[in-house]
């Protein structure tokens, strides 16, 4: 029983660490976007957050 | 944006400013993946005439309306875009603005406030939202140490900072 725990949160451990590396690495890859191509995701967001905004709002 | 940044060239080529550079949200988001930001903020030095008016902004929102842009709040519309022109009013700011990166924006040239220089802005506004930013902006991007201690010690910056990135690292656990 406690072999099993222990196996059950060694495989939640590494998929946390795959998780947190993925989110690194997808942050990187943004972050190394051209300007002009970032410009248009926060342009995109701003739309997202209205839309949020209006249907909070009806 | 591109209508906003070609206004802007205008205001310094018709020496409305001396000289303008990005800050702000928009600022970050040339240094650190996209986050959500809703105006363009504009860190500018007042024009030798300008520059001891105690409204500096009256000039450049003359020139603004009379060509049908129109006032929001603490923003002026351009195109799209709200922009909120802040004088460069401190040493810091001044110096921010003079060392700003030179960029190119969809063919336009304009400037960006040097990273190490945007963390010692918002490390001196010190607002939430700054707070909540300078630790987003330290995990994701690599600054030049050099620099920024030299900006961070030639400013008193020092302390906060480290107060500051040790409070977020201790709660980060």
């Amino acid at each position: 029983m406690l072999g099993e725990m222990r196996e059950m949160g060694d495989n939640i451990g590494k998929i946390l660490k795959r998780l947190i590396a993925g989110k690194s690495s997808l942050r990187k890859e943004r972050a190394n976007l051209p300007f002009e191509e970032k410009i248009k995701i926060v342009i995109k967001l701003q739309e997202i957050a209205e839309n949020i905004r209006q249907s909070r709002d009806t | 944006m591109e209508e906003a940044i070609k206004i802007l060239n205008q205001l310094r080529e018709n020496s409305l400013l001396k000289d303008y550079a990005i800050c702000g949200g928009v600022a970050l988001v040339y240094y650190i993946e996209p986050l959500l930001t809703y105006d363009l903020d504009v860190m500018f030095i007042p024009s030798e005439k300008d520059k001891d008016k105690i409204d500096v902004l009256s000039s450049i929102y003359k020139y603004l309306t009379d060509r049908g842009y129109q006032e929001s709040k603490e923003h002026i519309i351009i195109g799209d875009m709200p922009v909120q022109f802040i004088p460069a009013s401190d040493k810091l700011t001044k110096e921010a603005v003079e060392k700003a990166r030179e960029i190119n924006y969809h063919g336009q040239n304009t400037k960006v406030i040097l990273a190490e220089y945007l963390l010692a802005i918002m490390l001196k506004t010190l607002r939430p939202k700054d707070k909540e930013r300078i630790v987003k902006f330290v995990d994701e991007y690599n600054f030049d140490r050099e620099l920024l201690s030299k900006i961070l010690n030639g400013y008193a910056l020092n302390d906060i900072f480290s107060s500051l990135i040790g409070a977020h690292s201790d709660n980060a656990g």
